[in-house]
């Protein structure tokens, strides 16, 4: 990697639930203002190496170290103030929440002020809510959802709630985005405008995204870098056009996913 | 010495009982994820059938403990269909559902309460009631009875959850329930057996916990132990609710028996306290992981 | 007038025991069946301040509600802790409840055994209740609506992405246990020196299922709907006395319909509003505005 350090250094990471090795001897190292692709077909491991990166689960082998701070002991809460954020496959918006509030809460997830102030209702309590509110405001004007801001989030179409999660993200100023199949149950033209806000909001955040897609020609599209997972194991690594012509990669996820269909 | 053993028989028989009505809940647990606090009402349900069966029927208690089973497994369908089924369909969180079984505890036991009032009864057994002389220690028959019975019953329940069909996709549904539906295994059909062995473990445990104690409303109060014990073990898993009653229930006789019965259940309770300090997830006990 | 003062005072009680529970089960979302173990505490922790140590009166009532808070994080931080937290806490209550009573009861010197402390003077006087529920009940509303009341709601509707944008959920989870703790045990310190007398049996199962019933009937992620509940469940009993032993029954039938058929409460997720007292307000002030113009004119 030039020499330089990693912005997310993993290192010969295994992780292993009872006998099985979701995540068998990785090692990764993302630069910063990398865009990088996390493909492999279903099982691979890939959402349990997100889960690894953002501390539910705890690798069996190996570190991860994320700018400089070593994440293997840290809970959640802890990482995500460090500056990684996720979305997740499922959707996990807060749904009876406003949308407003859904892209607040990571900006007060530890309130500045004390919690006697918030129960004496003082009013820098008030100030503060008002300013994050402000905030928020520009996020979700930014991600096109401002007309949505008093609806209840989860009340919303499937592509706004998608767009409302990336949005919450966001608002909790990473250094790292991790997206977990955003595109899942989109058409084309909601692919393309969503790659299309993925790339915007890459440049404009100056962030460095991870991404999981099984829409390939998405990823083909929007990363610099492919890793290729594979029954837990990394198949490949390599630009969009390598990956395209690795026999390997062809058999066992491109292959596979074409027969299939 | 012999205080000692005659104690651990008898701790092993009321740990016996909680042991089956451990298991009972845990099937629940392991499958639906949420804590079933109506429990103790169906196994009061059932030691007021056997009541009613032995007592103004006249029937032998073996009749009785039918009687109990057909009402408690009866009772405990009703639960599901009624309630659980229709909010587990619509998504509703574990909070709805703990709250809704806690709603069907407090009903079935005021009802009892106001329709058949809140004195305790005797349920004779026709068993012999002599004691049992083992060597030098002095055993009452019914411990010894129930004794035999928790562990036959958990014996053909631990056939027909390894060796039969049906047990296979119920352990499998506890492994994974949105997988085991995804392979084609019916999960309602699998929820209806396990309230099922369900409504039995606590019409068993219903008829000689009422044999012991006397049949009253309150009487549910007993299944709280079968929870307590299921936190022993290890919430969810059924070896570590079986090994988490006979913990329990031979604890709660030494202390009884050496310490004072009085503060029997706040050793209980401290127990598991203990337990969740310093092993969080029990005994035996996997450790739960939210799926994302 | 006695009568209507000391229905003011349970309507009172209840309100601080509710708002707590409103906080931990309507917010966060935590199960607590017996939640009247806190008032127990509370309220035996003030007596004894007050009888045996000379404690003044309302220190021992905060200072009761302190202890509250104690046993709570006894209670609470270990079966927070585990993953299935949810059940492994009601059960914790559950066992809680009986704790607190086998306890009492066997505990003569101070606490007086089953039989309780008789001769506790009376010094929750009715305007004194009404204004301590006022400042509980107005501080319970603000901390709801800052950004920590948001965070248990966060963490209560997706724990897990909660906190992957950084909430702590066991952090938020025992805060709000704390607080409603705290609110229990002042309510039970206020309400045992109204009652002038304490035993095992004032604070049973029932009234734990009575904070329970109007935190359900009064609506998940509301104040003021579980606050109007605790009300209407302490007044319509006294209103409806040959009811008096069917109350629980009812209870438990609407724990199960309302989760069946309106699942959020009655006031679920809403607040009860007062903007119309206000428009009526204006209307009135408008009306009379008009007429004296017109009789001005006149």
């Amino acid at each position: 990697m030039d020499g330089k350090t990693a912005l997310l250094d993993i290192d010969h990471m295994t992780i292993a639930f009872g006998g099985l090795k979701a995540v068998n001897d990785v090692s990764i190292q993302i630069n910063k203002s990398e865009f990088v692709g996390l493909i492999g077909p279903n099982g691979a491991g890939k959402t349990t190496f997100f889960n690894s990166i953002t501390g539910n689960v705890s690798p069996t082998g190996g570190g991860i170290v994320f700018d400089g701070h070593s994440l293997t002991k840290k809970r959640p809460d802890q990482i995500s103030r460090l500056g990684i954020s996720r979305t997740f496959q499922n959707i996990r918006i807060f749904p009876k929440m406003s949308v407003l509030d859904n892209v607040t809460i990571p900006m007060h997830s530890a309130p500045s002020y004390s919690m006697w102030a918030a129960m004496l209702g003082l009013s820098k309590v008030t100030r503060q809510q008002k300013e994050t509110e402000k905030r928020a405001l520009e996020f979700l004007s930014d991600l096109g959802l401002e007309a949505y801001k008093d609806r209840e989030a989860g009340t919303l179409a499937y592509g706004l709630q998608r767009r409302l999660e990336i949005a919450r993200a966001l608002a909790a100023s990473p250094k790292l985005l991790l997206l977990d199949e955003p595109a899942a149950g989109m058409n084309n033209d909601e692919c393309n405008e969503l790659a299309e806000l993925l790339r915007r909001i890459y440049k404009n955040y100056d962030l460095t995204v991870i991404l999981i897609e099984h829409h390939i020609e998405f990823v083909l599209k929007l990363c610099d870098r492919i890793y290729v997972l594979n029954l837990g194991q990394l198949l490949a690594e390599g630009t969009p056009e390598e990956i395209q012509s690795n026999p390997e990669v062809v058999r066992a996820y491109l292959g596979s996913r074409r027969t299939k269909q | 010495m012999n205080l000692f053993l005659q104690q651990l028989v008898i701790g092993l028989s009321i740990g016996s009982v909680y042991a089956l009505l451990a298991v009972g809940y845990a099937l629940i647990t392991s499958i639906f994820n949420f804590t079933n606090f109506g429990y103790g009402a169906v196994m009061m349900c059932g030691a007021f059938a056997a009541y009613f069966a032995v007592v103004k029927l006249g029937f032998p208690t073996l009749i009785g403990l039918v009687f109990a089973i057909i009402f408690a497994v009866f009772i405990s369908l009703i639960t599901e269909l009624v309630a659980y089924r229709p909010l587990r369909k619509r998504k509703s969180p574990r909070l709805y559902l703990m709250i809704t079984a806690m709603g069907f505890n407090i009903f079935l036991l005021n009802l009892a309460v106001v329709l058949l009032g809140a004195n305790v009864r005797y349920l004779p057994s026709t068993f012999s009631t002599d004691s049992i002389h083992m060597g030098s220690i002095v055993v009452s028959a019914l411990d010894v009875y129930s004794l035999f019975a928790s562990l036959i019953s958990l014996a053909v329940l631990w056939v027909f959850l390894y060796l039969s069909k049906q047990g296979l996709a119920i352990r499998s549904a506890a492994h994974d329930t949105d997988t085991a539906g995804l392979m084609g295994i019916n999960v309602n059909k699998v929820s209806l057996i396990v309230f099922a062995i369900s409504g039995i473990t606590a019409g068993i445990a219903g008829t000689f916990m009422g044999m012991k104690y006397t049949v009253y409303p309150n009487l549910g109060d007993i299944a709280n132990k079968a929870f307590i014990a299921s936190v022993i073990g290890g919430m969810g898993s059924l070896p570590g609710a079986v090994l988490g009653g006979f913990i329990l229930g031979v604890i709660e006789t030494m202390v009884s028996g050496y310490i004072s019965s009085a503060l029997r259940d706040l050793f209980s309770f401290g127990i598991m306290i203990l337990v969740l300090i310093f092993l969080p997830n029990g005994i035996v006990g996997k450790k739960v992981q939210d799926k994302l | 007038m006695l009568y209507i003062f000391s229905i003011i005072v349970f309507v009172c009680v209840h309100g601080i025991a509710v708002s707590g529970l409103s906080l931990l089960t309507g917010y966060t979302g935590i199960f607590s069946i017996g939640h009247a173990g806190f008032m127990a505490v509370g309220g035996y922790a003030a007596v004894v301040l007050y009888k045996n140590l000379g404690v003044p009166f309302l220190l021992a009532v905060v200072l009761g509600g302190f202890i509250a808070v104690i046993v709570s994080v006894i209670l609470g931080y270990p079966a927070l802790r585990n993953k299935l937290e949810g059940d492994a806490f009601g059960i914790v209550m559950l066992g809680f409840v009986t704790v607190v009573r086998v306890a009492i009861s066997n505990i003569k010197p101070v606490l007086g055994g089953a039989i309780g402390i008789t001769g506790i003077p009376r010094l929750s006087s009715v305007w004194l209740v009404i204004l301590i529920t006022a400042i509980m009940v107005y501080c319970m509303r603000n901390f709801i609506k800052s950004d920590y009341g948001k965070n248990c709601m966060a963490v209560q509707q997706q724990e897990s992405a909660a906190e992957m944008v950084g909430v702590n959920p066991l952090r938020t989870k025992l805060r709000a246990l704390m607080i409603s703790a705290f609110y229990g045990g002042v309510a039970g310190g206020l309400f045992v020196f109204y009652a002038t007398f304490v035993s095992p049996m004032s604070f049973a199962e029932a009234k734990s299922n009575d904070l329970l019933a109007a935190v359900v009937l009064g609506g998940m992620c509301s104040l003021s709907g579980p606050l109007m509940a605790a009300g209407i469940l302490v007044i319509l009993p006294e209103i409806l006395r040959f009811l008096a032993v069917w109350r629980l029954v009812f209870y438990g039938l609407a724990f199960i319909l309302i989760m069946l058929f309106r699942p959020d409460g009655l006031f679920g997720y809403r607040e009860i509003s007062f903007k119309w007292v206000g428009r009526l307000y204006h209307k009135i002030k408008a009306g009379i505005g008009e007429r004296q113009k017109r009789t001005g004119r006149g």
